[in-house]
């Protein structure tokens, strides 16, 4: 069975880039237009793996990530952190949340595998 | 696996372009005294969505003004800054440049650095004035925006008169140690008895400063000729540059025990392995703690069993509503086709209507309720297809607070723009065409309606003015309205500058006749021409643009309340209000925007004029006759205009009044082209195709008012 | 591109050269390619337009397009000009463009072979020798070939603009 991942970005193209490049590995990839859809289908579904944005609408990224951590069946699920900033704040701020790593925006589709490869096989 | 990035331009740059937009607008609205903090952050993740966007696919000219803006828009939205308006102008001319950036892409010819280089260098230097630590930093930007904080490579080469004089190298070593942090590399060696020291070896210095390349260079070129030194630079600290190749790009924070297949490949990760990752040796990704992964392979199994099971279905339904809006695209020629189709199902529907009407109600019972049915399904139709093509005209309306800012300002007035309507829809083709007039209008009634801020409190008005746009339907018509509470028209000084022109004017025209004279070719009322509203070129051309639309424009004024001007147009280019006249056996469409009044004229009313034909005479107005059978050569048996129809009908502010044989009634029709199959046909603007099948043609109002002089 | 049939004869003897749609014009018997047709049809009352050569009836509405209509009858002065039930109507379709034209009967749809096919000698019919293409053979009747959207599209049939207009 495909290895399932929600994608979390309030960006279009960036959103299809990953979609498309996770796609083409065989994942299996929902997509979430900001934090709080993320949260809507994470509780519909579970994944093996979230990809997700800092800044959004709604809900931003770290929020996201807390409020998956509360739920019991994402307790252990990676979580990766999508995003522009690699600041120690935002690291900080992210690993408080709960986040199992991050990806710093931009990125090659070769280095999004190669990290999602080293998650979840 | 190489995967062709360029399959998602094209996401991209509308997704820029709508951002840009968004930008455009809530920078606009912000209310400099209290920013909305959620706008604030609005703005700022637009520009961060650009600059990652930008980032991933290769547009980085768009990543360095994005990056400089999105730190300032975080400034600005934690309150580190206080917003202002040389700011906005700041950000709005950055939103321009990176318009002008997508814009190039799109096209594929990027555009040149130096708008950006601008911008970038304007931007900064508000980021320096409002931080104090940074005020000594050089405001030249080198082409690395980013570097706050940069590691150079410095060589000395030990020249003689550095070796014979050590206190400049002190000078100077003592110098960069004040610009950062300074470390020793490599010294030259001293060999031999004699100490001679190895020319060959230079002196190697790393510097960590927040000072810029060129400034380094200045205060080395005090102490060393520029030949015998170099400043290499080497990296940046303070972010991972985003298109640097040789970093990773991603990181955990902790160890990760990476699934057994894939351990070899732990070595090209650099993992911090520390609960404190390095951010100089970042490699752009990273885990917090360690993994409490499973084997990737059971991870779905060994979820806890209190996950809830859903049906298929509702899966199905999240997965496909996270696409967003859902749209297609097609062309615009796929949808005319299917207008047209339906326009011929809509001539189809009223053949068979008219042949059913004839037939017995009650006998054929079910075949008029049938067409009754089908005339309604029809229209149905229609109206769907046809809105197909309809847009909000906010399309149009949202280009003018950026206008109206930028002219107020240049003109150092006051003005608020209120806009209505702005859901209001309609065609495509006239949206595209409507801009320029509006624009025109816009900048007149800024122009030449509202007053200065000074007049206005002494006329007892607030010295703010608002000019208002609003667009509506009114039956089949779009009315788009420009408003001023200015100081409205000056009836004298328009006749005044009419007589000056030669044109026809007399005192006892109506003030709306007066008022018209602001459309006649070469009028300007302005008494300084400004480079804002041009030359008098414009209102004429603005009415001329309109008419071709098929719509009219009229004018309302108040003497210091304001002025008015209203803009009729069809829903679709495709459809027109006609009159039908009928001449011979042949029936004529003449467009309903072009008529003034259609009378029957008395015997006395009509002079002829030796060389110059018929005149009639209507309201002090002595008009050339221009008889439709003549300019068709039709023959009929109405010779007299005294037993016809005169429709008097104006363009481009010339009247005349045509001779038909009889008024046939008032309709919309659908505007065929002769020329798709035939030629341009003096005369006739186009076709349509009446309820019974034949086909009338539309007359060209224009060009017969020419044929009639 | 219409094939030349008379260059098509001189490579070889009996190969179809295609299927012509043959029409009377008065006496004599006309050939056009049948892919140029779009359909035949009645004489309907046709919407008269001004200032055009009289061999010009209008324009009619073909299913929600405006199609001219041509009288080469008129144009050519041949045949009687009657409008009946009997008047036929070729749609033609040039090059993307609709036309109609009026001819006195609609007589075959025949397929022409090289050795059926010779040159067109001068003088030979109404229509100008430059806008025929060969003259063809059919069981003893002579058939004049036309290359019909040369000729509809010449400056003589005032059925398109001209640069000069």
């Amino acid at each position: 069975m495909a290895k399932t991942i929600l994608t979390v970005d309030d960006s279009p193209s960036i959103r299809q880039m990953v979609s498309f490049t996770l796609k083409s590995a065989g994942y299996e990839v929902t997509e979430a237009v900001d934090g709080q859809d993320g949260l809507d289908k994470a509780k519909l579904k579970s994944f093996n793996l979230v990809f997700t944005d800092q800044n959004m609408p709604r809900m931003d990224g770290i929020t996201l990530i807390k409020s998956l951590r509360a739920l019991p069946q994402y307790k252990a699920t990676p979580i990766l952190m999508l995003t522009t900033e690699a600041g120690e704040a935002m690291k900080t701020q992210g690993r408080a949340a709960g986040a199992t790593g991050w990806l710093v925006k931009p990125f090659d589709p070769n280095k999004l595998l190669e990290v999602v490869k080293k998650v979840i096989g | 696996m190489s995967i062709d990035m360029g399959q998602f331009y094209q996401t991209f740059f509308d997704e820029s372009a709508e951002r840009l937009e968004e930008m455009e607008s809530l920078l606009l609205s912000m209310d400099i005294e209290a920013p909305d903090i959620e706008e604030l952050n609005a703005i700022f993740r637009a520009a961060h969505s650009i600059k990652g966007g930008s980032g991933t696919f290769g547009f980085t000219d768009m990543t360095e003004v994005t990056h400089v803006l999105e730190n300032l828009l975080d400034r600005l939205r934690k309150g580190e800054m206080t917003p202002s308006e040389p700011l906005t102008d700041v950000f709005l001319e950055a939103v321009d440049v990176l318009k002008a950036q997508l814009n190039g892409h799109i096209r594929g010819e990027p555009t040149a650095p130096e708008s950006k280089d601008a911008v970038c260098r304007k931007l900064l230097e508000f980021s320096e004035t409002f931080d104090g630590s940074h005020s000594s930093a050089n405001p030249e930007i080198d082409n690395d925006i980013e570097a706050s904080e940069a590691i150079y490579r410095i060589e000395i080469q030990p020249a003689k008169f550095l070796l014979k004089q050590p206190a400049i190298l002190e000078t100077m070593i003592e110098e960069l140690t004040r610009q950062g942090k300074l470390e020793t590399l490599q010294q030259p060696v001293i060999k031999g008895k004699k100490k001679k020291t190895d020319k060959s070896t230079p002196w190697v210095f790393r510097l960590t400063t927040s000072t810029s390349a060129k400034t380094l260079q200045e205060t080395l070129e005090f102490l060393i000729p520029p030949k015998d030194f170099s400043i290499e630079h080497v990296v940046d600290v303070t972010h991972p540059a985003p298109v640097s190749d040789d970093d990773l790009g991603f990181g955990f924070f902790d160890d990760l025990p990476l699934p057994p297949p894939d351990a070899s490949t732990d070595e090209s990760v650099e993992t911090v392995t520390t609960g404190a990752p390095s951010a100089v040796e970042d490699t752009g990704f990273g885990f917090f703690e360690e993994l409490p992964l499973v084997p990737a392979a059971e991870a779905p199994a060994s979820r806890p069993s209190g996950k809830p099971k859903l049906p298929q279905g509702a899966s199905k339904t999240a997965a496909s509503s996270g696409n967003g809006d859902s749209s297609i695209r097609v062309s615009v020629e796929r949808v005319d086709q299917l207008i047209n189709l339906v326009g011929e199902l809509v001539i189809t529907q009223a053949m068979l209507a008219q042949t059913g009407a004839a037939l017995d109600p009650v006998t054929f019972e079910r075949l008029h309720a049938g067409l009754a049915q089908l005339e309604r399904n029809t229209r149905d139709l229609q109206e769907s297809v046809m809105s197909i093509r309809m847009m909000p005209i906010s399309f149009v309306f949202s280009r003018f607070p950026r206008v109206v800012r930028d002219l107020a300002g240049k003109l150092n007035k006051q003005v608020e723009l209120v806009t209505v309507g702005e859901t209001t829809e309609l065609d495509k083709g006239l949206i595209e065409k409507i801009a320029d007039p509006l624009t025109h209008l816009v900048r007149n009634s800024l122009d030449h309606g509202i007053e200065q801020p000074d007049v206005r409190i002494d006329a007892g008005k607030p010295a703010k003015g608002t000019i208002t746009l609003s667009a509506s339907h009114q039956g089949g018509n779009i009315v788009i309205q420009v408003s001023d509470d200015g100081g409205g028209l000056n009836r004298d000084k328009i006749l005044d500058k009419a007589r000056e022109r030669g044109l026809a004017v007399s005192e006892g025209m109506s003030d709306n006749e007066v008022w018209m004279l602001i459309f006649e070719p070469g009028f300007s009322t302005a008494e300084v021409v400004t480079d804002v509203s041009g030359r008098g070129v414009g209102m004429d051309v603005v009415k001329r643009n309109i008419t071709e639309m098929g719509g009219s424009v009229g004018i309302s004024s108040e003497a210091g309340q304001g002025t008015s001007i209203t803009i009729r147009l069809p829903l679709t280019l495709a459809i027109l209000d006609g009159m039908t006249v009928g001449l011979g056996d042949s029936l004529y469409v003449i467009p309903l925007n072009t008529i003034v009044e259609t009378l029957q004229p008395q015997a006395q009313d009509i002079k002829t004029v030796t060389g110059e034909g018929r005149m009639v005479h209507v309201r002090g107005e002595y008009l050339p006759v221009i008889a439709l059978h003549n300019v068709f050569n039709l023959a009929t048996d109405i010779t007299d205009p005294c037993d016809g129809v005169l429709v008097l009908i104006e363009a481009e502010g010339k009247k005349a009044a045509l001779f038909v044989d009889a008024l046939v009634g008032q309709q919309q029709v659908v505007i065929k082209s002769l020329e798709t199959n035939f030629r341009k046909v003096v005369g006739v603007s186009g076709a349509t195709i009446m309820g019974d099948g034949t086909v009338a043609l539309i007359l060209d109002v224009p060009t017969l008012i020419k044929l009639g002089q | 591109m219409a094939v030349n049939p008379v260059e098509a004869a001189e490579h070889s003897a009996d190969t179809p050269i295609g299927e012509y749609l043959t029409f009377t014009l008065g006496s004599e018997e006309y050939g056009i390619e049948i892919l140029k047709v779009q359909e035949i049809r009645g004489y309907d009352a046709v919407t008269r337009i001004a200032n055009t050569p009289d061999f010009i009836k209008g324009v009619i509405n073909l299913r929600g397009t405006i199609v001219p209509i041509v009288d080469l009858r008129v144009k050519f002065n041949l045949g009687t000009v009657e409008y009946n039930e009997f008047t036929v109507v070729i749609i033609l379709n040039l090059g993307g463009r609709t036309v109609g034209i009026v001819v006195d009967g609609v007589s075959d749809v025949i397929t022409l072979l090289t050795s059926q096919v010779r040159g067109v000698p001068d003088l030979v019919a109404s229509i100008d020798t430059q806008y025929l293409t060969g003259l063809g053979t059919v069981e003893g009747r002579m058939l004049i070939l036309v290359d019909i959207e040369r000729l509809m599209s010449s400056q003589e049939m005032a059925l398109i603009d001209t640069l000069d207009q």
